[in-house]
């Protein structure tokens, strides 16, 4: 195959994962979820005032909601918003940048990798990440760990190409000490892979002309991390990662403990490390598990389409193929050493949380699994006998289009109505509505959930105000402290959980889900309904109530609240 | 190399965990219900190891025995009459193995992923609705999809370690599925070992592991069998022969070469078996298991 029909071959391909990715980008998924809301509000709040939503300048790492985010995302959100304003379409662009590029890049580092089956692979690996359901996921959302795979991969292949050309060794150390600025999964990824890739080529890069390159980008690299490094060991930052790992058993005994046991080898038969390390073993291995890989996906249910897996299933058995030639066959050089090494490592990170099958901590894994399957089908290509091939390739005809026919009939049919709730839609339509309250207060239930950065987000409510009307830690505090202040104040609005005791008795809104305020309880405290936000299967995620306390104190007039009510009101009167 | 009482105490401990576990948790009755089609693959197995034409006959009474496993001796006949021999009497096996089956195909129905679900139905027809064009409703939302749907599930699931050493995942629930511990979860090493090296002998056809286009034809069988199954639980102990000789090959060839770091690997192995039985005996005691 000449250059020209490569390269054109390779543009179909980047531009069909351009509009796979980029269809209703913004709309679809419909809502934005919290840490969406948290990313696109604090760069809206650094581009208008320097400092994030609790005041902190230019921070290292973004407090958000009981979690520490890495910068990187929020950063790369800034000088989007005044090209494209604060929506949902400009929070996801960074991810969807990144996740297209990542096609490219992985198309590069197996054509510098491997002679056999080089255009092949590298044009078929390509093709196979453009409709992988777990790719275009994170490409059409707002998550860190999208943008920190193409840094990582970037990173890997600059190395490969420093090995000629020695000033890619420093780029590629910037590369991937930016990925471990980007996502927590890579802070244990990098590390692993600089050392096993330094081990790989040792004598090499110890050579006296690689010496001076190689110290550069140690430097560089460590310049770079530095600021995320020195926030590891803060408390606050310490207490989340403890919250998740395995390994830790503050909050959570290790899977498999037997309680109350007495007897006197407790220790032994509940040892932590047993019981810790078959739990390892077992969320590591679900990483290869053809049930979690070709069958359920991830459980959480903005981390997975409804009704398909992280692969299709019909790569199943290319996988089995592809891992079985992979680890027999040596002709694909350097590139097996490459993709067995990030098939061993990559899942680590997301091994030590406690999620099986996380694809969010895991999502690197999905680079070796589809290099392996896409090996997988060209190996079974070349052993057929050349006259079968044609079906083969009929068969591929009529596969692929079916598979992006299923990945449109779940991420774009499907989602919306049956996950909508958890992409926490809704809260569009009430800030909408808060807008045409005018000056009577509103109060937005919290009690299941966090609606204030949402509210902040569709309001682009001004950042300097609100930093000034809300308190959570000292600034002093604000990488150790992980106290919670739920309760918010944004304009009129309040975020905070509805006291029937006292709200109904105050003219003002309330807003919350159909659990907070029933129907029963709306007739019984006179509340008159004026909203209702649905989805589109007409279920109701939200209804706002205008209270009516002169009525509902001719229902009740002997209450403590109605009797202030009276007095206050006449106290008015005689002053007017 | 190490010792025949260290070597016999770690298979042991590799082969026991299985048949334990299900006796524990079942009553020797069930266990001996279930374990009935076992030492029917035993024997048929040393009879194909003996190289006895007449092995697939002793897998017949399965399909009496246990009704969800009616298509096995029909699909293994099958398969040996096409790959392993093409003979008159292999012809007359698989004519007879697949007449059993007919007679008990009524019974198979209500076991099978094919048994109607009105909820499932209605919600295919639900979902159905929310497409743009009927043609892309009927692609993805049909009764097909129904059944392909619970294959697909039990296919994976079978071929999922994690089913095998751990019941899934310590902290998930799988239901319809007693989550059972099959083998030491540190067994694994010996079993993906045994696995290459079963790949190895099928991809250069090599005669080192004579018997293994007995566990090829075996395992393909069974696993489609147990897939077609609304819950293959406690069936799939049927595949209790066939993993244990892959096991068995494995931790041989770990031995064969065996180094002081395999020796330790393999304390650490009987260490962690050891409190694997443990805790096996006292959930058994606390009724937890």
């Amino acid at each position: 195959m000449n250059k020209y029909k490569i390269i054109g071959l390779f543009i179909l391909i980047f531009i069909f994962g351009f509009i796979i990715r980029f269809y209703q980008l913004g709309k679809v998924p419909a809502g934005l979820y919290i840490d969406e809301a948290a990313l696109g509000y604090n760069a809206y709040s650094i581009l208008k005032t320097g400092k994030d939503e609790f005041g902190k300048p230019w921070p290292i790492v973004f407090r958000s909601v009981g979690d520490f985010k890495a910068p990187i995302y929020t950063y790369l959100v800034v000088p989007l918003i005044p090209i494209f304003d604060l929506s949902p379409f400009t929070v996801r662009l960074p991810s969807f940048i990144f996740g297209l590029l990542t096609v490219p890049i992985l198309f590069l580092l197996i054509s510098r990798l491997t002679d056999k089956y080089r255009i092949s692979l590298s044009l078929l690996s390509a093709l196979l990440l453009t409709v992988s359901p777990w790719h275009v996921l994170f490409g059409r959302t707002a998550y860190e760990t999208n943008v920190a795979l193409f840094f990582y991969l970037f990173g890997v292949y600059l190395f490969y190409l420093g090995l000629r050309k020695k000033l890619f060794l420093i780029l590629s150390a910037v590369m991937l000490a930016i990925s471990l600025s980007t996502y927590h999964s890579e802070r244990i990824l990098v590390p692993i892979t600089v050392i096993a890739l330094f081990w790989k080529f040792k004598e090499q890069l110890l050579q006296p002309g690689y010496k001076i390159f190689l110290i550069s980008a140690l430097i560089l690299g460590i310049i770079i991390t530095l600021p995320s490094l020195s926030i590891i060991s803060s408390s606050g930052f310490l207490a989340r990662a403890s919250g998740l790992n395995i390994f830790s058993h503050q909050r959570q005994q290790p899977a498999g403990f037997i309680d109350n046991l007495q007897l006197p080898a407790e220790g032994l038969i509940n040892s932590n490390f047993f019981l810790s390390t078959r739990e390892f073993a077992s969320l590591y291995l679900s990483y290869f598990s053809p049930r979690y890989m070709f069958n359920l996906g991830d459980y959480g249910p903005r981390s997975s389409f409804p009704e398909l897996s992280a692969f299709y299933f019909w790569q199943f058995p290319f996988y089995i193929i592809g891992l079985f030639y992979l680890l027999k066959e040596r002709s694909l050089k350097q590139l097996r050493f490459l993709v067995l090494l990030l098939l061993v490592i990559t899942p680590i990170p997301a091994a030590i949380t406690r999620d099986p099958y996380s694809t969010t901590r895991a999502l690197p894994v999905v680079i070796p699994q589809i290099i392996i399957i896409s090996f997988g089908i060209l190996k079974i290509y070349s052993l057929l006998q050349p006259k079968i091939r044609p079906i083969l390739l009929l068969t591929f005809a009529f596969i692929l289009p079916y598979s992006v026919l299923h990945l449109y009939s779940s991420a774009i049919v499907l989602n919306d109505p049956q996950r909508a709730k958890e992409w926490n839609y809704g809260l569009e339509q009430v800030t909408q509505f808060t807008k045409t309250t005018g000056s009577i207060p509103v109060v937005v239930d919290n009690s299941r959930g966090e609606p204030y950065i949402q509210l902040l987000f569709y309001l682009k409510y001004d950042p300097d105000i609100y930093q000034k009307e809300n308190f959570e830690v000292s600034l002093s505090e604000y990488y150790i402290n992980i106290e919670r202040n739920k309760d918010k104040k944004i304009g009129i609005i309040t975020t905070r959980t509805i006291d029937f005791e006292k709200d109904i008795f105050i003219d003002q809104y309330l807003i919350s889900d159909p659990l907070a305020i029933s129907d029963n309880q709306a007739k019984e405290h006179a509340l008159t309904q004026v909203l209702e936000v649905k989805n589109i299967q007409g279920e109701v995620f939200f209804k706002g109530y205008r209270t009516n306390p002169a009525t509902k104190c001719k229902l009740s007039p002997n209450t403590k609240q109605c009797t202030e009510l009276v007095r206050i009101n006449e106290e008015k009167s005689i002053y007017e | 190399m190490i010792s025949f009482y260290l070597k016999f105490v770690t298979i042991a401990m590799i082969l026991m965990l299985w048949p334990l576990n299900i006796l524990l948790k079942n009553g020797i009755l069930e266990f001996l219900y279930y374990a009935s089609p076992v030492i029917f693959i035993f024997s048929s197995f040393l009879l194909y190891s003996k190289k006895n034409v007449y092995w697939p006959l002793l897998l017949i009474p399965i399909a009496f025995i246990n009704t969800a496993l009616l298509f096995f001796p029909s699909l293994v006949s099958l398969l040996n009459f096409i790959f392993l021999s093409r003979t008159k009497l292999a012809l007359f096996i698989l004519l007879f193995s697949l007449l059993t089956t007919v007679l008990g195909l009524s019974t198979f129905f209500s076991k099978s992923i094919f048994v109607d679900d009105y909820q499932e139905r209605q919600s295919v027809i639900r979902k159905g609705q929310l497409y743009p064009t009927v043609w892309l409703a009927r692609l993805f939302q049909n009764k097909p999809s129904i059944y392909l749907e619970r294959y697909e599930f039990n296919l994976t699931a079978l071929t999922d370690p994690n089913n095998y050493f751990f019941g899934f995942h310590p902290r998930e629930i799988v239901t319809n599925n007693q989550n059972l511990i099959k083998f030491p979860f540190l067994s694994i090493v010996f079993f993906l070992m045994g696995l290459y090296y079963l790949g190895k002998n099928i991809y250069f056809r090599r005669k080192e592991l004579a018997h293994w286009k007995f566990l090829v034809v075996v395992i393909i069988s069974l696993i489609f069998c147990l897939s077609l199954l609304t819950s293959f639980d406690k069936h799939d102990f049927v595949l209790f022969i066939p993993l244990s000789i892959i096991m068995f090959t494995g931790f041989n060839i770990f031995i064969k070469n065996l180094n002081n770091s395999k020796k330790i690997c393999l304390s650490i192995f009987l260490i962690f078996g050891f409190l694997e039985y443990i805790q096996l005996f006292i959930r058994s005691l606390l009724g937890t298991l």
